[in-house]
């Protein structure tokens, strides 16, 4: 039996979100246009804040491992038929838990505690930490059916406001410094991992091991499959054996637990303590990221890396002044929009594509009853 | 009948808050009562954005975006305000002009397209909170004086013959004449000195639960969110319905993120912050109906007002954690009563005209 | 007489199928008016474009000899035209008169329940029926709320009225009823459409026969003077076998056992099951529609809570054990519903193959899913079976009904099982796949395994049973043996008459 996926097919899936990224760039600079910007200085702007230098390369690219790990965070819920919108208050916890280990573990004094071993302490706890936070929703939706949309979205504020708790002036964490901010790290990632002077850790290769794990996970192990089927029918799901609600939770405890790596990768590699509202929107770049990608782990790395240009791009524009920073969320927007609308248009060709066939074959046959 | 346990609880609330006015001491009923008065204000952009998304949900729609059209009215009626000369009705003009338009996507990508209304309505609120921060930071230099909605005592002071009658003036204005009368006076003067717009509000959510029970479009709107298939079937237009559900409640929750606005008299990135979602957890608590929408604003404000109650009883909490009370008290009460409410049948499915 | 209405040479192309082709009906005044065919011949289609719920792609309708467009349902409804579909199209959360008064054009902006509700009783009363207007739809029984459709539709005018296969839901004795407001109708000067595939309803109720064959309209014939053994061909267009020949009924040791079964409380839950299955069986559960037998797989299958009495299988007390368990007692399951239970959609169908056995060897080995024997063994099964598909990458839910069935049942027989619960076997397939479903469950029974066949098809029930149980009200009115088989008998026990 030969394969017989279209080449068409393939190439709107490719095609697909290619475009929508050209079309939201597209609107995004008119956007800049209609503020009365000047749209050229501003794309300057964007270029050589994120590549305009192999420096600036690598700390773009620094971007990439929390990207992919909100991504994850997005995708492992999804596969399971859940929307995680957490990921931003997964970022918080992990990124707590794991800041909290790497300012007092080494401070313990276990002679076996070294750099190494606080660093997988640090991501232990991360995702740990984030991978409960993401549980507490999925137990909510799996015991009460309450809509894992609104609570994750609630838990992101209480994540953020937790945060902002424990450094602050009342807080356990606050260092006494007079600012909102924890004592600092005393152990890092290194930085300048493949270039040097960049904010460029090793983090990115935890980041690309995740959507390793995320590929055989899901389409070569047992429980990958079975987490599918309940994505994709739960009732089948239930009819077959599998428990549905034990999948929801696990699902919800790895969804928050990349969330929390993510939160890890990202205070280990770019900060040197907890500072406050620490997260600049990761959580939600996942979602397009993860969307951009069509779950898929390739098309996820890659849409990573696109997202790591985008913000950081974006960041230098809000810099320089000419544009908020925030531009990258309507262009995030439009990607997300313009992918999840393409099904739309991909099924109405599809149709379209089946009639026309059953015409040429009705055709066909009343020209040789003809004959 | 179930309706009516909710009437049961809003009498008895009602008749406590009046006995603890007559008959508590001085220092509790006016901590009550600023306590209320405080609800009634944070309550109000819940309860209107909530009112409008119930009329969405009832016709299938669930509109996650909610917070984004909120964001979007917030921006558009301040600037409208700051450009009409502090006008507070032309600049909502302008705020559920704005949310409309962004209502109008949502609405063809989920309704016309059949696009996930989930996901679109995350992205929904992500475009307003890019575009908003976006263009604020343009037009921020255009900031004017921006006033909000007058007080009832200003309004009631310019009827003909009863203007004097209930309202009486002061120094720097007019209050309710019932102020200063006696404890009791004060009592009910502290709660009732509100904005017009919470009379109005409240007057209007009623007025939609009307329509929604007791008219043919409510009958409509109700039977295309159970059913859209047999409602195609009796030459009703599933698809002009469920745009008109999304449009109206879009007009009120643009109106409710100008509220916010108003209140507090200027514009602040993401200023909503999670009050969209709130609104439909509102929904849900309130079984779907305006007047339950109204009586569980009025619980999720109660738990941001606490913040006002805390310090008036002096208790130090640090100020984040009060902060994250609305949040908790929506989750819980999201778990609590969700499978206790009939769902529209038809809730988030996208209806397909074959 | 002219005729009321016409319809010319309607054509209708969905994607990949052509319903209707070149279809032509001519229904006379006050008359009942068949139009049979089997499942998918496009009766449904043809009907649907007549109320305006489809657009013909060619072709055209003609009413009092007048040609009409109808664009939607609204324009059908205008015209005199009313519909009661298959699936009833009430809303179960209102209340009958809020679904009465649904959409009518003549409302008020307020409405005024009252006054429908008095209009709506009287009319009731006309016919015999007592329906209480406030009562919520989700409360009525299935026939009251076909009565509810029925009144709905001569409540807002209707003169010609299309009742689609409205016997499907309804006891002998309900159908008898039915029956007799049909006429009343018709003596009233009522035009009456009727969709239906058994012969011997349409025969007994209807004037005029229009019999449609994969999509085309066969010329019509007058009921009177035509026989089953005519219409059965017009339909099939060969002979049909109406006996399916099977070996000779050798029972063994039973299979499934189960004692005093109750499940939790609610509509279709049930009330003191007993009964039993055996080797080299096949029972045959008959029954309406919503009378237990979901409850009944449900408790068998371990998806529905048993609150008291035993469930065996093979001797052993599986009662309340999980779904996993009892399918791992050799217990192959056919779902009623294939689309929602029997097979995942957006899944190839290797990975649909694999939806039972999954976890273990050598469908997969220390976590990992072996897919190099998952293929092979898909590809076997995919032969077997005769599932017709390109490859296995095929998303199941792009497969016909047909093909789809013979995948999940070729999963399931291939899991050698002891026992075999199918449930509506054969709903929606053509007359190819039913028989071919029907082989594979009797081949099962001769092997010496046991079958539960679960069907509200009498016929079906029947013909392919050793033994027949009926249900009535989540309870077993009894068991008969093949010499009691008797239609008046049956119908009397599904309708709660021992």
């Amino acid at each position: 039996m030969k394969k017989n996926i279209s080449t068409g097919d393939v190439l709107i899936k490719v095609l697909t979100p290619i475009v929508a990224v050209g079309v939201a760039l597209i609107l995004g600079m008119i956007l800049i246009a209609l503020l009365g910007k000047d749209v050229g200085a501003a794309m300057g702007d964007f270029f050589s804040g994120a590549l305009g230098s192999t420096v600036r390369i690598g700390d773009t690219f620094s971007k990439v491992a929390p990207l992919t790990f909100t991504a994850l965070a997005f995708a492992i819920a999804s596969r399971c038929g859940l929307v995680n919108i957490g990921a931003e208050g997964q970022f918080y916890l992990g990124g707590i838990a794991a800041g909290v280990v790497a300012i007092y573990a080494p401070g313990l004094g276990i002679p076996a505690v070294g750099g190494l071993v606080v660093l997988v302490l640090a991501i232990i706890a991360g995702f740990a930490a984030g991978g409960l936070w993401g549980l507490i929703a999925g137990w909510l939706k799996v015991s009460f059916g309450a809509n894992e949309v609104i609570t994750t979205v609630m838990l992101n504020y209480v994540a953020l406001y937790l945060n902002r708790y424990l450094i602050g002036y009342d807080g356990p964490l606050y260092d006494g410094s007079g600012q909102p901010q924890s004592a600092a790290f005393q152990v890092t990632f290194p930085k300048g991992f493949l270039i040097k002077g960049s904010d460029l850790t090793f983090a990115l290769v935890l980041a690309i091991l995740g959507l390793v794990f995320y590929y055989v996970f899901f389409f070569q192990m047992k429980k990958g499959y079975e987490m599918r089927v309940v994505g994709l029918n739960p009732t089948a799901a239930e009819y077959s054996g599998i428990k549905v609600k034990n999948n929801a939770l696990l699902s919800m405890f790895m969804a928050g637990g990349f969330g929390g790596l993510a939160g890890t990768s990202e205070i280990l590699s770019s900060q040197s303590r907890i500072l406050q509202d620490f997260s600049s929107n990761y959580g939600f770049d996942g979602i397009a990221v993860a969307l951009l990608g069509q779950l898929h782990p390739v098309g996820m790395g890659l849409s990573a890396a696109l997202f790591a240009v985008l913000k950081s791009g974006g960041l230098a524009m809000g810099n320089k002044g000419t544009v908020s920073p925030y531009i990258v969320s309507v262009i995030q927007a439009f990607v997300i929009i313009l992918v999840v609308a393409s099904v739309f248009v991909q099924n109405e060709y599809a149709k379209k594509k089946l009639i026309k066939q059953a015409k040429a074959k009705k055709a066909a046959e009343t020209a040789e009853k003809g004959v | 009948m179930k309706r009516k346990k909710g009437l049961i609880i809003g009498i008895v609330a009602l008749l406590v808050i009046l006995a603890v006015g007559l008959f508590a001491p001085e220092n509790i009923s006016s901590t009550l009562a600023s306590f209320i008065a405080q609800d009634l204000r944070i309550a109000l952009p819940l309860a209107v954005a909530a009112a409008g998304l119930v009329y969405g949900e009832r016709s299938g729609v669930l509109n996650l975006g909610a917070e984004g059209l909120m964001l979007t009215g917030a921006l558009f009626t301040w600037l409208g305000t700051s450009l009409m000369g502090g006008n507070p009705w032309l600049g909502s003009l302008l705020g559920m002009f704005s949310s409309f338009l962004m209502a109008l996507l949502f609405a063809f990508l989920v309704i016309t397209l059949r696009s996930n209304q989930t996901v679109i309505g995350v992205s929904i609120n992500i475009l307003a909170l890019g575009l908003t921060s976006t263009i604020y930071r343009v037009v921020q230099s255009m900031e004017a004086p921006v006033y909000n909605f007058p007080s009832i005592a200003e309004v009631l002071s310019k009827l003909p013959v009863l203007g004097p009658v209930l309202t009486s003036p002061t120094e720097t204005g007019v209050q309710l004449a019932i102020a200063g009368t006696s404890t009791f006076g004060n009592y009910l003067n502290t709660i009732l000195s509100q904005n017009v717009m919470v009379y109005i509000g409240i007057a209007f959510i009623i007025f939609l639960q009307f329509v929604l029970f007791k008219t043919d479009l409510g009958l409509k709107v109700r039977a295309v969110g159970e059913y859209p298939k047999a409602c195609d079937t009796l030459g009703i237009n599933v698809f002009r319905i469920r745009y008109g559900a999304v449009l109206f409640s879009s007009l009120l929750a643009g109106f409710a993120g100008g509220l916010l606005v108003l209140d507090i008299k200027s514009f602040a990135e993401n200023m909503t912050a999670g009050k969209g979602f709130i609104a439909i957890a509102a929904v849900i608590f309130g079984k779907y109906t305006p007047i339950g929408a109204l009586g569980a604003s009025l619980v999720f404000g109660g738990a941001q007002a606490l913040q006002y109650l805390v310090q008036a009883i002096g208790w130090k909490i640090p100020g984040d954690l009060m902060n994250m009370i609305p949040y908790l008290v929506t989750i819980i009460a999201l778990a609590g009563f969700i499978g206790k409410t009939h769902k529209p049948a038809a809730s988030t499915i996208p209806y397909t005209k074959e | 007489m002219a005729p009321i209405l016409e319809m010319k040479n309607i054509t209708k192309q969905f994607p990949g199928v052509l319903a209707n082709d070149d279809v032509n009906l001519s229904v006379e005044k006050g008359s009942i008016h068949a139009l049979m065919g089997e499942n998918g011949a496009g009766k449904s289609t043809l009907m649907n474009i007549l109320y305006g719920l489809y657009s013909p792609s060619s072709g055209k309708i003609l009413l009092n000899g007048k040609e009409i467009s109808i664009d939607n349902p609204r324009d059908a409804i205008d015209q005199g035209i009313g519909m009661v579909h298959q699936h009833f199209m009430l809303i179960p959360a209102l209340s009958v008169i809020e679904n009465v008064v649904l959409g009518k054009k003549d409302n008020k902006k307020i409405i005024d329940l009252k006054k429908d509700a008095d209009a709506f009783v009287a009319l009731g009363a006309k016919y015999n029926m007592k329906i209480d207007p406030y009562a919520l739809i989700e409360d009525l029984a299935v026939g009251q709320q076909q009565r509810v459709e029925i009144l709905k539709a001569i409540y807002r005018g209707a003169e010609i009225l299309i009742l689609d296969e409205p016997t499907a839901v309804l006891t002998p004795q309900e159908v008898t009823e039915l029956f007799k407001i049909m006429n009343q109708l018709k003596d009233e000067g009522k035009t009456i459409i009727f969709i239906s595939h058994k012969l011997k309803e349409v025969l007994t109720i209807c004037d005029t026969i229009t019999v449609l064959r994969l999509g085309r309209s066969q010329p019509s014939v007058p009921s009177a003077g035509t026989t089953r053994e005519e219409l059965a061909e017009m339909m099939v267009g060969r002979k049909v076998i109406l006996n399916v020949p099977k070996g000779e009924y050798k029972p063994g040791e039973n299979v499934l056992e189960m004692n005093n079964v109750f499940t939790k409380k609610g509509s279709g839950s049930l009330d003191d099951v007993s009964l039993e299955v055996k080797r080299g069986e096949i029972l045959g559960i008959a029954g309406v529609d919503g009378n237990g037998q979901d409850a009944l797989i449900d408790a068998i299958t371990g998806l529905t809570k048993v609150t008291s009495g035993t469930v065996k299988i093979k001797g052993k007390d599986i009662t309340n054990a999980s779904a996993r368990t009892i399918l791992e007692q050799k217990v192959s399951h056919i779902p009623a519903d294939r689309h929602k239970r029997g097979m995942v959609a957006p899944m190839s169908i290797r990975e649909n193959m694999i939806l039972v056995s999954y976890y273990k060897e050598p469908f997969s080995k220390h976590g990992f899913i072996n897919w190099k024997f998952v293929n092979e063994n898909s590809e076997k099964i995919v032969e077997q079976f005769k599932v017709k598909t390109p490859n296995i990458d095929e998303a199941g839910g792009k497969l016909s009904g047909g093909n789809q069935q013979k995948m999940v049942l070729g999963r399931e027989l291939t899991r050698d099982p002891d026992l075999v619960i199918a449930a509506h076997p054969v709903r929606g397939l053509d007359i190819g796949a039913t028989e071919y479903v029907h082989e594979c469950l009797i081949d099962e029974r001769d092997k010496g395994n046991a079958v539960l066949l679960v069907s509200t098809e009498l016929d079906e029930v029947i013909s392919l049973s050793d033994k027949i149980a009926v249900m009535y009200e989540g309870r077993i009115m009894g068991v008969l043996d093949k010499e009691e088989f008797d239609i008046t008998k049956i119908g009397m026990m599904m309708a709660g008459h021992v």
